[in-house]
């Protein structure tokens, strides 16, 4: 038995560190009782989403990194927030070295409404300030975690319309059009609801109405599929 | 006859071998003028290196000599005089026991109380055992002062419950919930360890694994595709919220990384299934034994 013991203390010492944040000693998974949780918003899956974009972007683009302000110069805000002393990246352009867009996260995006939408991602124009408003949005990528090891589990309709309620409130035109290119993730260039899980629906007609793209098994070590 | 537990902490031993420095007699300090202690009862030694609590010696009792009464140390008179002032009665004398030791013989085999906590019956703070403890002496059911004695291990209970007392406090709480709704109960005498550890697996995989795998994910990604970018420094990024603490994705994934070197696949489940199988005799002991007592989750604060 004493094997045995030795390595479940082991283990055990070694997820008790891990599943603790070291700085702020919160929990990886906070235990949140409200609709959050089921409707999938993970920060820790949407900054995954957010890095694999970026390193895609390497391969067409020069990044640069703009650093945030205070305890947000190299630190990303956990819940949507305004863009200003926010980190984010801008792509320039590899001949000319200008401004190509820029790549923010879980910025807050102002409409004619009383509404500021946060997409997870959003692809900003080379000349948006730190208040941006709709009219300076290119595309944007939101990202649904499937908390399950299921394979069953996909996102819910009300999280598909919730991204396809946002893509509306920022009348973001065609994003084909727009000019951002894509190596890796060539197929994805659009509105995309990005998920580790399945994808709503199989349907791509019903997923091109919405004028959005679904990515599914976007995750570590899995091969993406996109609908629409 | 008594079990008990000497805490060698709060008493003082008087050897009388020089190899064995829990030979001789120990004395206990007591408001007490009779303690329930007698010839022939048993006892183990509890001792702390540094931070680990262990049982160290075991033995019986031969001797209990009448107390002496000790003289009011220089504090507690001037207490009296306060007190006398005041109307008020002297402070209580205190008696000191001498208990004679004999057939002293050292505990070796899994004697650590982290690792018997969940073995033990009369324990409920798992996390910090040793506060049942502290004190010189208490007693023990008869039943742990053997398991103690063997070395005795509740595997399929120690396994599931030093896993859950790994991860933090509210996902406790919170598995508790879900289990709640998965057996329709609050209470979980009666069901199985084994099901409770599938229960279990599922819920760090889901909450805790799953996500150690994307932080790894993104180490890697910052590490190998993004270490290049003008102004970043990989290492420094990770996550801050309003009350400005910080965390660095960085450190958190080598946490991980770490976890997943040791067991990639949380196969401890299947060896803590297959142990329970190989320690069939002491499992059905112990079923009997907890009986009548829950699962060892500890929310305490």
């Amino acid at each position: 038995m004493s094997a045995l013991l030795k390595e479940i203390n082991e283990y055990t010492s070694k997820l008790e560190k891990a599943s603790l944040w070291h700085g702020s000693e919160k929990s990886l998974a906070e235990v949140e009782l409200e609709k959050a949780k089921k409707f999938g918003e993970d920060y820790i899956y949407e900054f995954y989403c957010y890095l694999r974009i970026l390193s895609d972007l390497q391969h067409k683009y020069h990044l640069r990194f703009v650093p945030g302000s205070g305890v947000f110069t190299f630190k990303f805000p956990k819940a949507p927030a305004a863009k200003k002393g926010k980190p984010y990246f801008i792509a320039l352009d590899q001949s000319t070295g200008k401004i190509a867009f820029q790549i923010c996260a879980a910025t807050e995006i102002g409409t004619n409404y009383k509404r500021s939408p946060a997409p997870d991602i959003s692809f900003q124009k080379p000349d948006a300030s730190d208040t941006p408003t709709f009219k300076d949005v290119l595309m944007i990528f939101d990202a649904k975690f499937i908390r399950s090891t299921s394979d069953k589990d996909k996102i819910g309709l009300a999280q598909f319309y919730y991204v396809s309620g946002m893509v509306r409130d920022l009348q973001i035109a065609d994003p084909s059009t727009c000019g951002i290119e894509f190596n890796e993730l060539a197929t994805c260039l659009g509105n995309c609801i990005l998920t580790n899980g399945d994808a709503h629906c199989q349907e791509h007609d019903y997923v091109k109405s919405h004028s959005l793209k679904a990515v599914e098994h976007f995750d570590v070590g899995k091969t993406f599929k996109v609908i629409g | 006859m008594n079990h008990l537990v000497f805490n060698a902490t709060y008493l003082t031993v008087n050897n009388t071998s020089t190899s064995n420095r829990f030979s001789g007699s120990v004395e206990i300090k007591s408001e007490l003028d009779s303690l329930p202690i007698d010839i022939g009862d048993q006892y183990h030694f509890l001792e702390q290196k540094k931070k680990t609590y262990l049982f160290s010696h075991t033995g019986v009792i031969e001797k209990v000599t009448d107390p002496s009464i000790l003289p009011y140390t220089d504090s507690e008179l001037r207490k009296n005089e306060e007190n006398a002032a005041k109307k008020l009665p002297p402070v209580k004398q205190t008696y000191l026991h001498r208990i004679g030791l004999a057939e002293t013989r050292p505990l070796t085999d899994n004697n650590l109380l982290a690792d018997l906590a969940y073995s033990l019956k009369l324990v409920y703070r798992y996390i910090k055992p040793h506060k049942h403890f502290e004190s010189q002496f208490r007693k023990l059911p008869r039943p742990d002062f053997e398991t103690i004695n063997k070395g005795m291990l509740y595997v399929a209970r120690t396994g599931f419950g030093k896993l859950i007392n790994s991860i933090p406090r509210e996902n406790r709480l919170e598995f508790t919930l879900l289990a709640m709704k998965e057996w329709n109960t609050i209470d979980f005498r009666k069901v199985p360890y084994l099901e409770g550890l599938d229960f279990l697996q599922a819920y760090i995989s889901q909450n805790f694994l799953q996500k150690g795998r994307i932080l790894v994910g993104i180490k890697e990604l910052l590490s190998e595709r993004l270490s290049q970018v003008g102004g970043l420094q990989v290492q420094q990024v990770g996550f801050t919220d309003s009350d400005g603490k910080e965390d660095n994705v960085y450190t958190q994934a080598t946490y991980f990384e770490e976890l997943f070197a040791q067991d990639d696949n949380f196969d401890i489940i299947a060896k803590i299934k297959a142990g329970v199988v190989s320690n069939e005799e002491d499992e059905a002991r112990f079923q009997k034994l907890f009986k009548s007592i829950t699962w060892p989750i500890d929310v305490s604060i």
